[in-house]
């Protein structure tokens, strides 16, 4: 029965159908039972949980009703290791104090179920805050994620699975703004069996800024799937997302993203650009980037390219003695390097950038 | 060192290379000069293992092994190092990594530990010295927005990490300014030993001034049509090389 609401819930979620179909889900997820995490624990100590509802329901929407909340402040950083397990339900809701930094893992452990955190994050009004959360699975993980920016509030976020046997990892964030407030979230996936970042974005009042980006490195006959959906509710308000993403071998990526403009969002300006690198002949790529606009004084682009590796720079790098593999992989890690750049923490860009040359960038 | 014998090779099945010939022993300076077309830059492209030219017949040898077998990688690390007519841009990868990446590489196939940091470093900075190329630059990704003189700069140091035993250069006169032109051939003559040959591909005598060949060819239509003494340039400078084209018609 669990597994059926688990299951029935991952697939039906699949906003305007079409460019959600990527991902087989149903594939992914076949065979699992559905069980509920997890132990929660802050620096140590457990969290006092919430019981989940009743009904076993896990809509985002029932997120909200979590009433346990742990406060994170400066003085006291927040360390928090989230071990799903079937034992003990889950649900955290976190408000992130002005000067925060939260450092969040989520792990889903071995076994046959499929493991399932859901996290409320809130910053208050006028507050910045910063988070990174880590997730890996050794089984089957759907994190649901729901992030509520206060206004004149902001949040840097980085979403991090960099885990080789990382396996059907499935995050479903929805992202509030209010008024004046900012957003700077990235989603990486390095080397995954099996990755889909859905995010919603709803930008609900005037000078809310959101910067959405995304980069993945994908290979073996593995996938990696970004859905987006930015939508401009209030005017004066701007976004801007840059996914880029590299399949080697047999792999597959796909990007989709809609940007949806209401009709009093006037004075919007919302960008999207996805640019995916080839790695391999045998690799795939798929990109459906959408706009729908209702209103009429807008400032609204979106660009997708799919490229390959020069082979100019291949020769070149190989004819001073770089293997052609260390070659590839050092050409794909430039090539997503624009992402990286843009991660505001440097100790978080500094591991991403060693996993990608797969040199340590710290000794040079 | 290295045998050429009856090289053929096509791009795009275009026949390029028509039957050269060379023997360049350790120790010795080839230049190769030609008219533009001639087929120069596609004879070097060949020896170091671009995939975008066949070789259609021929042989080459590298102290005795055979070099067209091997991938590019492995005659790099056997110690062909190609100074690029147009040195390749590589945003986002910085000239450390890039380095590195090469340095080790070499070591690895030599089956010797990577460098440690510090060495690294050290190397980087002695090998800078001697090409006088600026940190500005060495701390900057892979010849990205670097000026003509500075890519071919760049391309020497680059020479200078790596320690090739054949070293051929395609055009590095070209784009340096009078001062860089000194310090590069320098740099090539300091490096120079009696285990290390060098190819120079060059229009002008200018270069030839500084790195003093042994053999001038000439390579026209794909074929060596000659082979003198240094003196040649000289004669080419005043000549052109309708002479040599009159003499050889297609
Ligand atoms: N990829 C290619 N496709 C088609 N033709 C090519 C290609 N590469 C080289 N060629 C042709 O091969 C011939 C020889 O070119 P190459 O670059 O070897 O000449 P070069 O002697 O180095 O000339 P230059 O003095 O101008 O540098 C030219 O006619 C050139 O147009
Ligand atoms: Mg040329």
């Amino acid at each position: 029965m669990q597994q059926r609401n688990h299951l029935k819930q991952i697939l039906e979620a699949t906003p305007k159908g079409e460019h959600f179909l990527y991902t087989d889900m149903a594939q992914a997820l076949a065979g699992l039972s559905s069980a509920r995490p997890a132990a929660i624990t802050l620096a140590g100590k457990p969290l006092p949980l919430e019981e989940p509802e009743a009904d076993n329901e896990t809509r985002l929407a029932t997120l909200d009703a979590i009433a346990d909340t742990v406060v994170a402040d400066p003085a006291s950083p927040l360390y928090l290791d989230f071990l799903a397990n079937a034992a003990t339900p889950s649900g955290a809701r976190l408000t992130l104090a002005a000067g925060t930094r939260a450092d969040i893992a989520v792990h889903a452990p071995e076994g046959d179920d499929l493991r399932v955190q859901r996290l409320v994050v809130d910053v208050p009004s006028l507050a910045s805050a910063d988070a990174v959360l880590r997730i890996s699975s050794r089984s089957a993980l759907l994190l649901q994620l729901k992030v509520n920016i206060g206004q004149g509030a902001s949040l840097r976020l980085v979403v991090l699975q960099d885990g080789l046997d990382d396996k059907r990892i499935l995050t479903r964030t929805t992202v509030d703004l209010q008024a004046h407030s900012r957003a700077e979230l990235t989603y990486v996936n390095l080397d995954p069996q099996l990755a889909r970042n859905e995010v919603k974005c709803a930008i609900h009042g005037a000078g809310a800024d959101l910067r959405l980006n995304g980069l993945y490195v994908v290979a073996a006959d593995h996938t990696v799937d970004n859905e987006t959906l930015v939508e401009h509710h209030a005017g004066h308000s701007s976004s801007s997302q840059l996914f880029k993403g590299i399949a080697h071998d047999n792999a597959r990526m796909a990007f989709g993203g809609l940007i949806l403009v209401k009709p009093d969002a006037q004075k919007t300006s919302a960008e999207q650009t996805n640019r995916h690198m080839l790695a391999s002949t045998t690799a795939r790529a798929f990109a459906k980037p959408q706009l729908e606009i209702y209103a009429d004084d807008v400032k609204c682009s979106h660009g997708a390219t799919t490229g390959q590796i020069d082979p100019a720079q291949l020769f070149y790098m190989r004819q001073r003695g770089i293997d052609e593999a260390t070659a590839r992989r050092l050409l794909a890690a430039a090539f997503v390097g624009e992402v990286v750049d843009t991660i505001p923490f440097e100790d978080v860009k500094t591991s991403i950038r060693s996993r990608l040359t797969g040199q340590d960038e710290a000794s040079l | 060192m290295l045998s050429i014998k009856d090289l053929h090779a096509t791009v795009d099945n275009k026949e390029i290379l028509r039957g050269i010939n060379l023997e360049v022993k350790p120790g010795e300076t080839h230049a190769i000069m030609g008219p533009n077309g001639s087929g120069k830059s596609t004879l070097s492209a060949v020896l170091a293992g671009n995939p975008a030219y066949t070789v259609t017949a021929g042989s080459v040898t590298l102290n005795g092994k055979d070099l067209l077998a091997m991938k590019p990688e492995d005659r790099a690390n056997e110690g062909v190092f190609l100074s690029f007519q147009y040195p390749v841009e590589i945003p986002g990868v910085s000239m450390a990594n890039f380095m590195k990446a090469a340095v080790n590489g070499k070591r690895k196939y030599q089956g010797l530990d990577p460098l440690s940091a510090s060495d690294f470093l050290k190397l980087m900075n002695e090998k800078k010295k001697l090409v006088e190329i600026d940190s500005k630059l060495t701390n900057r990704a892979v010849n990205e927005g670097f000026s003509g003189g500075e890519k071919k700069k760049n391309e020497i140091f680059q020479m200078a990490m790596l320690q090739p035993c054949l070293r051929i250069l395609d055009e590095t006169d070209s784009g340096l300014d009078i001062d860089a032109l000194r310090i590069v051939a320098n740099g090539v003559n300091k490096l120079k030993t009696p285990e290390n040959a060098t190819i120079v591909i060059t229009h002008y005598q200018r270069l030839l001034d500084y790195i003093v060949p042994d053999f001038i060819h000439i390579l026209y239509h794909g074929r060596i049509v000659m082979t003198a003494d240094k003196s040649l340039a000289l004669d080419l400078e005043k000549r052109g090389y309708d002479w040599i084209k009159e003499q050889f018609p297609d």
